[in-house]
């Protein structure tokens, strides 16, 4: 009677479900979607009833053959993921569940209700058991329900064939199917299948670590089968796995058993109500509850079970998923990017929802423990106290008592303030470690980026130059600095430094540079000689470009900085051989260029000795000598004169020139005016990171011009700036001292 | 003068200053981690000696306050000497400071006054929650917590003030020993020699057997008698802590208040006339007239010529290398030390693991100590960095030319520890070497660990401006994630010998390659991708 009831229900609510989609074709979503919440409230109502089955031990069964336990035992470990798949595809739907719901609910569905006579017995843990007890109606209900809904997606799967096979694959199924039946486990699956065994997981033994080591490595490896899915994607595992949390934690509870008691008030509990709220429904504040406050808390329950026996049987495994559960499933939501990364806002609301929860223990501590015996979040007992004689004392001593119509309701203030602010400053602890473990995610996930475009680069050059990295990108330019559209923005800073900035310098010439401070001409020349990146455009010295080709452009660039940092405790010989190994220069070179330049900066008797013992002068002259020692045919020098005396002053000007008409380029930045008229062949200005002109020494006598007033007139607006800024910084402090 | 005074202090705090707060939020923010911070620190310390005195049964009483306290003050007062010697005559800012419309006693009061911001800083780390704790185990009177606040304000005067008035002839001592070295190593020797007695007399004083349990009341009431006899030495100390217990308090006030005077006074009249003098002395040029010998140059590779320039500069600046290297060479005598006096004990087979743990937990903390020169080896490039960036080599060799150095020194130092531990018998000689293998990997990664700080995050223009390391983000980093590792690989160790001595090798030495392994690969990964984008 019950089977053919159950196979008319099945019949009728995929008729019903075929005929509303034909008549109503928009709110068939709608109708599976009460159909399938009022599914989920007859499956809750069975859950938290306890099965007389949850208590076989080793196949052991009075009522039924060893092989038929085993059978129930596996339909027992399918029917939860049927259930779930049914449970959840309405509302989030993916291909594989889709699948999972077409194939294998139907089938899960069909061998239940063969065994329905089974499965009562099992509720009840006898033979002698009525068809039509509430138990037995509310599970066949069930069935219809889920029955129905798969009935109805196969359905749809048939007559959409030719479009739906193109999304089956079996193998997701499967694996998707295997993985839920892991996750949703039935927690006497391994004491009804293999009896007690297993040794009890205490003080870090084997068992123990292995445990442990499983917390960590299903997280992960859940993470690399999931980090390049889509958040939705994510979303919906973390949903799955969240349903399973609960229905594993649900196992054992008898809802008709429940008191004052034993209610899943406890920290790690809690967790396993509050993700699955956070989860389904979005709500941030729980989630950064659990983030903060539940993730921490079941770790370290982990650390420490307090549970005996081994580690199989059935209250055991319900442990371990419960506290594993609840501690990977926020991480796993944030590494995921399900949930943005905490920010003190959320922070503020976790402690809120920490402090209803808080007060709401100690209420209920003071309330139970009237009439009952309770320890919610070990706020009544000793867990916490007995660790430090002044919280046993604070606990004793410092006692809130109010009395309500002759009953009397305590509390240990102080100790209950303690236990709070300690658990409020933990979670800033944790925010502190996710925040560098954040950090570090971020820093790696930049570093495989820029190492992937590092490695395309050079892969991109060598096929350029058909595998010969020393050629020149572009052979036109071997003899001369080209500047191209040349862009700089500093990290941290909007606004351009140097902008779309262009140049050829052709060899054989003293190029001169002039502009403001702050104008870019550092800037400028950092980039052109490599020591800083180039934000757009492109710099080639000889054809080498600076960013491409770093190391061919360097050798063909000799570079005077304008601090003259050296290595102080080095003589000035051997820093100059130091440079010299550094710019590959043979020893013969070496030798007689350090002498050659030596002489000719009046250095030879100062080389042998520390440069810490070297003036100012001395420095910039060995500097300028290391900078030459490779013979370059790019010579760059950033304010080479400054604070020189006029003899060194005249022997580095001497040496530009002569650099020059020797075929180098010599490319340099100055204040002085009458240094770049006088020595260059040419001169730029730069104004506020943009070239203003190039001019060129022999056109501008030719047109009896001065340098200085073509300079004076582009920086015109500028020195007119610096004197409004004067004004206002002036005004400002006058108004300040009034 | 007032105003003055003010104003140059705000100006070296401002230039001491690396985070700087934008907004009230970030203020609040800033007050409340500082705040949990000391919380967390008394809550370690009330513990700890909560441990002491219920585990030990060790009085935790007021002699012992006294004691910790001019134990802790007289650390203070070497640190402060020699941090002032540094800021007061060799500082890069006296050039400005003393440049400015100031008179020169008012910059001596300023850097002062930096200075006592400073200890008062540290001791609202130290100072604070030692008495706090302290307080709190005790039980004691209000007033004590009134008093401990007052003290926490008016304790960091005295180092600076005496390192004010010591740091005058150490200045002294410090140019005479530059001008007649020989002055200097025989102090040294005399050092080393003096080291040497008093761990041979230490070794001697051990009975063997050592039998902790029954000297244990020996050896407390020994240990009090010390602190009793070593408080007499606690000098004005002594009334800090009558003052907090309320033992006359107005008669050790007047005594505290007598000794300060005379402090300030000496420092009026002695420290500030000559500071000036000093000073100025120490900025003026100094030509070096040293000639160093000619010899034969060959071209290098780039490698070579970076080892032979670090090597070079190390050599010729040996206050530094001692500075560096201070807690590893001494590693070898601490272990040596420790193993002897444990060698004495009878001990179980969790004992030996222990001994072997422990030994890896002291010795990764001392060598992981002396890495914070890795976590500075790019940033002490400062501006000669440049060089490096517009060379035509591979000039991350640089790095590697440091690591070598590092490696090989640390390696040393490990392998003269691992001997002496042999002679020591507090291990047997098979569990040696496995110990030296953790301690040579585990260190390594951390060199690796330490320069991979710096190549992210380098102080180049800071130390260009300044010539100092002090305060440099990433040795603070280093230091605090050497101990975590010492830590953490000490305490693996002690668990996994614990279980099977053997075994428990193996796994743990597989445990320090694989971490070695894992961090060569991530440096050398992050030094590819990382090194030619650091930007001077």
């Amino acid at each position: 009677m019950i089977y053919a009831i159950m196979v008319l229900g099945i019949a009728m609510l995929l008729f019903a479900l075929i005929f509303i989609e034909k008549k109503f074709p928009k709110k068939i979503h709608k109708w599976i979607k009460i159909i399938t919440f009022i599914f989920i409230l007859t499956y809750a109502f069975r859950l938290l009833n306890f099965d007389k089955f949850d208590n076989i031990i080793g196949l052991q069964c009075d009522y039924m053959s060893k092989g038929m336990v085993a059978w129930m035992m596996l339909l027992k470990t399918m029917l939860p993921v049927a259930t779930i798949v049914t449970a959840i595809e309405p509302f989030r739907t993916t291909y594989t569940t889709k699948n999972i719901l077409r194939f294998f609910v139907p089938v899960v569905t069909l061998l239940n209700i063969i065994m329905y006579k089974q499965n009562l017995m099992m509720f009840f843990g006898t033979s002698n058991v009525s068809a039509f007890t509430l138990r037995g109606i509310f599970f066949a209900t069930e069935l219809i329900f889920m029955g129905g809904i798969s009935a109805y997606y196969l359905y749809k799967f048939i007559i959409n064939f030719e479009k739906s096979k193109r999304y089956l694959n079996p193998l997701k199924c499967i694996l998707a199917i295997l993985g839920l039946m892991i996750a949703c486990l039935p927690v006497n699956f391994f004491q009804t299948l293999f009896g007690i065994f297993g040794e009890e997981a205490l003080d870090f033994n084997f068992t123990h670590r292995a445990v442990i080591y499983l917390s960590f490595i299903i997280p992960l490896l859940i993470y690399f089968g999931f980090r390049r899915k889509s958040k939705e994607e994510c979303k919906t595992l973390l949903i799955y796995l969240a349903t399973s949390c609960l229905i594993t934690f649900c196992y054992t509870i008898d809802i008709n058993s429940l008191n004052y008691t034993n209610l899943p008030l406890h920290l790690c509990n809690t967790g396993v109500f509050l993700i699955f709220i956070a989860f389904v429904f979005n709500i941030k504040s729980i989630y950064y509850f659990t983030f903060f406050v539940n993730v921490i808390g079941a770790l370290f329950a982990m650390f420490m079970p307090n549970y005996s026996g081994s580690l199989f049987i059935a209250e055991n495994i319900r442990f371990w998923y419960n506290h594993m559960y609840v501690f990977f499933l926020p991480v796993l939501a944030m590494v995921l990017k399900v949930f943005p990364r905490p920010t003190f806002k959320m922070i503020k609301g976790a402690i809120g929802v920490f402090t209803i929860y808080f007060i709401s223990m100690i209420i209920a501590n003071a309330w139970i423990n009237t009439f009952a015996s309770v320890d919610y979040f070990f706020l009544q007992g000793d867990t916490i106290s007995k660790h430090a004689q002044f919280l046993t004392d604070w606990k004793n001593l410092y006692i809130w008592k109010v009395v309500i119509r002759g009953v009397a309701y305590s509390t240990s203030w102080l100790f209950d303030i303690f236990v709070y602010v300690g658990y409020v400053f933990l979670m800033f602890i944790i925010w502190l470690v996710y925040d560098y473990l954040f950090k570090a995610q971020d820093h790696y996930t930049r570093l495989n980026e820029l190492d992937k475009i590092d490695m395309l680069n050079i892969r991109q050059l060598k096929k350029r130059l058909n595998g010969d990295l020393t050629l020149p990108i572009n052979i036109r330019g071997k003899n001369m600095i080209n500047i191209s559209h040349f862009t700089k923005i500093y990290a941290g800073s909007d606004k351009k430094a140097v902008d779309n900035f262009s140049l050829k310098v052709k060899n054989g010439q003293v190029f001169g540079f002039i502009g403001h401070n702050g104008a870019g001409k550092s800037t400028l020349i950092k980039s052109l000689v490599g020591i800083q990146s180039i934000t757009g455009g492109k710099i080639e010295v000889c054809g080498y470009d600076i960013t491409k080709q770093p190391l061919q452009a360097k050798l063909n660039i000799g570079y005077v900085s304008d601090n003259h940092a050296v290595y102080e405790k080095l003589t000035g010989r051997e820093y100059l051989n130091y440079v010299a190994d550094l710019y590959l220069v043979s020893k013969q070179d070496r030798e007689e260029r350090i002498e050659r330049y030596s002489k000719m900066f009046h250095l030879e008797n100062d080389l042998d000795r520390e440069i810490k013992g070297y003036s100012h002068g001395m420095k910039q002259k060995l500097v300028v000598i290391a900078s030459i020692i490779h013979n370059p045919k790019v010579w760059v020098l950033d304010e080479p004169l400054t604070g020189l005396d006029p003899v060194s002053s005249h022997q580095i000007k001497s040496l530009m020139r002569k650099m020059a008409d020797e075929g180098h380029i010599v490319f340099f930045s100055s204040h002085v005016i009458e240094v770049l008229e006088k020595l260059c062949d040419r001169v730029a200005i730069i104004k506020q990171g943009k070239l203003v002109g190039e001019y060129s020494s022999e056109e501008l006598k030719a047109k009896k011009m001065s340098l200085e007033d073509i300079y004076l007139d582009s920086a015109d607006d500028v020195v007119e700036d610096d004197v409004k800024s004067l004004i206002v910084a002036g005004n400002k402090g006058s108004k300040e001292s009034n | 003068m007032f105003e003055r005074i003010k104003l140059l202090t705000l100006l070296q705090l401002g230039g001491r200053k690396k985070k700087v707060v934008h907004n009230k939020k970030q203020l609040l923010v800033s007050v409340l981690l500082k705040l949990l911070t000391i919380v967390a620190i008394t809550l370690v310390m009330y513990f700890a000696f909560n441990f002491i005195k219920n585990y030990f049964s060790f009085p935790i009483n007021k002699s012992v306050l006294t004691f910790v306290l001019f134990i802790s003050q007289y650390i203070s007062i070497i640190t402060s000497t020699s941090a002032l010697m540094s800021i007061l005559y060799n500082s890069k800012d006296n050039a400005i400071l003393l440049s400015y419309p100031a008179k020169h006693n008012e910059v001596f009061i300023s850097k002062l006054v930096v200075s006592y911001l400073e200890q008062l800083n540290k001791n609202l780390f130290v100072l604070l929650p030692l008495f706090i704790s302290f307080g709190v185990l005790n039980q004691v009177a209000f007033f004590y917590y009134i008093a401990s606040f007052i003290m926490f304000l008016v304790l960091p005067i005295f180092p600076v003030f005496i390192g004010a008035i010591l740091s005058i002839p150490l200045a002294y001592i410090k140019k005479l020993f530059k001008k007649f070295p020989v002055l200097y190593v025989i102090l040294i020797i005399g050092l080393i020699v003096g080291v040497f007695f008093l761990i041979s007399a230490f070794i001697d004083a051990i009975p063997k057997p050592l039998r902790l349990v029954a000297i244990y009341n020996k050896f407390i009431n020994g240990f009090l008698e010390f602190v009793s006899s070593a408080n007499k030495f606690a000098l004005f100390y002594n009334f800090v802590t009558d003052i907090m217990y309320s033992i006359n308090i107005w008669l050790n006030s007047l005594w505290l208040i007598l000794v300060l005077s005379g402090i300030v006074l000496l420092t009026n009249y002695i420290s500030m006339p000559l500071y000036f003098n000093l000073a100025s002395k120490s900025n003026e040029h100094q030509n070096s007239n040293k000639v160093k010998k000619l010899k034969p140059v060959n071209q290098k590779t780039t490698f070579t010529a970076f080892l032979t320039k670090e090597l070079k500069l190390t050599f010729r600046n040996i206050n530094k290398v001692i500075n560096d290297y201070a807690l590893i060479i001494l590693m070898p005598i601490i272990l040596f030390i420790m193993n002897v006096a444990l060698s004495a004990i009878i001990v179980t087979d969790l004992g030996r693991a222990i001994i072997a743990g422990f030994n890896i937990i002291v010795g990764m903390v001392l060598v992981s100590a002396c890495n914070t020169q890795s976590a500075t080896a790019i940033t002490t490039e400062g501006g000669e960095f440049v060089l490096l960036k517009t060379a035509p080599s591979k000039t991350s060799n640089m790095v590697w030319a440091k690591i070598l150095i590092n490696f090989i020194v640390s390696t040393f130092f490990i392998l003269l520890s691992s001997l002496l531990m042999t002679i020591s018998n507090a291990v047997t000689i098979q569990n040696i070497w496995p110990i030296c293998a953790i301690m040579i990997l585990v260190n390594w990664s951390h060199i690796l660990m330490s320069f991979q700080f710096d190549l992210l995050n380098p102080k180049l223009r800071d130390y260009a401006e300044s010539g100092k390391t002090d305060n440099n983000p990433n040795a603070n980093k280093s230091v605090l994630v050497g101990l975590l590792i010492g830590i953490i690989i000490g305490a693996l160790a002690i668990f996994l010998f614990n279980e099977d001595m053997i075994l428990g090798w193996y796994k743990i030495v597989t445990i320090a390659l694989a971490f070695f392994i894992l961090r060569l690969y991530l440096f050398v990964k992050n030094l590819r991708v990382f090194f030619k984008r650091i930007e001077y």
